[in-house]
């Protein structure tokens, strides 16, 4: 009998200057196929160009879960969308992003409403990943 | 000390085990980085599910072996499967690469997770070219893996 406890669960979540998408339980080895379909559908349905990942409900993450934010990542440049990730109080994903050095690709933010409040002061459009992680790294030394 | 060796089908049922198990033993003994650890075991365990997998025959109940190895200093983690463990390339690559190198990559990781969280990771070698991953987390700190091959 198959007592596999490892489950992934993804909810989208479109409000006025970007879409979220919440993503829940493990990213891992054995949830890989479920989430790579999920993932996908919810980056073809969102028609915001900036795209907030909160990472901060996932139990675990492993390198097989990190390699799917990198397939992400790379889907949503390919369509001209930039991405974050938000992680709140969750330490422990957190870290392995930042053992992973994922915070030289995407801005990782501890509170959403500061990237939101960011997001709505610019005054110009942002054109690529390179400009949106900028913004965030110029903020952050600013705060 | 105590010694606790763990035989099973590789299965993605084992990898779920085996992350229970290493968060029990990283919290009783009192590791100071658990979640580390936990990631490290697990890293090394699917390594091993996937080498068994890729061999593409019937799995066989003993084709995981988890060795536990708990002193008063350190908890010892040995990782062995049927499908012969880490290719020597593989081990090879981790001397010369790093997380940044792989920033971009949708596979390569596992490993270099190891090596960047455990106190010390080595190889035991096996027939056929490929390797044993053993690792070491110090009880109550911790600090950058050191390699020996």
């Amino acid at each position: 009998m198959d007592r596999r406890i490892s489950t992934f669960e993804l909810v989208t979540v479109s409000v006025e200057t970007y879409a979220k998408i919440w993503l829940k339980g493990n990213l891992v080895y054995h949830t890989q196929q479920a989430a790579r379909q999920k993932m996908e559908m919810a980056l073809a349905e969102i028609d915001r160009n900036i795209v907030i990942m909160d990472v901060s409900q996932l139990l675990f993450i492993d390198s097989t879960g990190l390699a799917l934010l990198i397939h992400f990542f790379k889907k949503a440049v390919c369509q001209n969308k930039q991405i974050a990730l938000v992680v709140s109080t969750n330490k422990t994903v957190e870290r392995i992003l930042a053992i992973a050095k994922f915070d030289k690709l995407f801005p990782i933010v501890e509170r959403e409403e500061d990237l939101a409040r960011l997001l709505a002061s610019l005054t110009k459009e942002i054109a690529s990943q390179e400009m949106l992680l900028k913004i965030w790294q110029n903020h952050c030394i600013q705060n | 000390m105590y010694e606790i060796t763990m035989q099973c089908k590789a299965t993605e049922e084992a990898i779920d085990f085996c992350d229970l198990l290493a968060k029990q033993i990283a919290r009783f003994f009192s590791l100071h980085d658990r979640d580390m650890f936990v990631l490290s075991v697990h890293e090394a365990v699917v390594n091993s599910i996937k080498a068994v997998k890729q061999l593409g025959r019937k799995i066989d109940d003993g084709a995981l072996v988890v060795s536990w190895r708990i002193t008063e200093e350190e908890v010892t983690v040995t990782v062995t499967d049927e499908g012969g463990g880490i290719p020597i390339k593989e081990i090879e690559r981790l001397g010369q690469e790093s997380l940044e190198d792989v920033l971009l990559a949708e596979s390569g990781r596992g490993l270099l997770l190891i090596k960047e969280t455990m106190d010390v990771v080595s190889f035991v070698p096996h027939e056929g070219g490929k390797c044993a991953i053993v690792m070491k987390m110090r009880r109550g700190q911790n600090g950058s893996s050191d390699i020996h091959f």
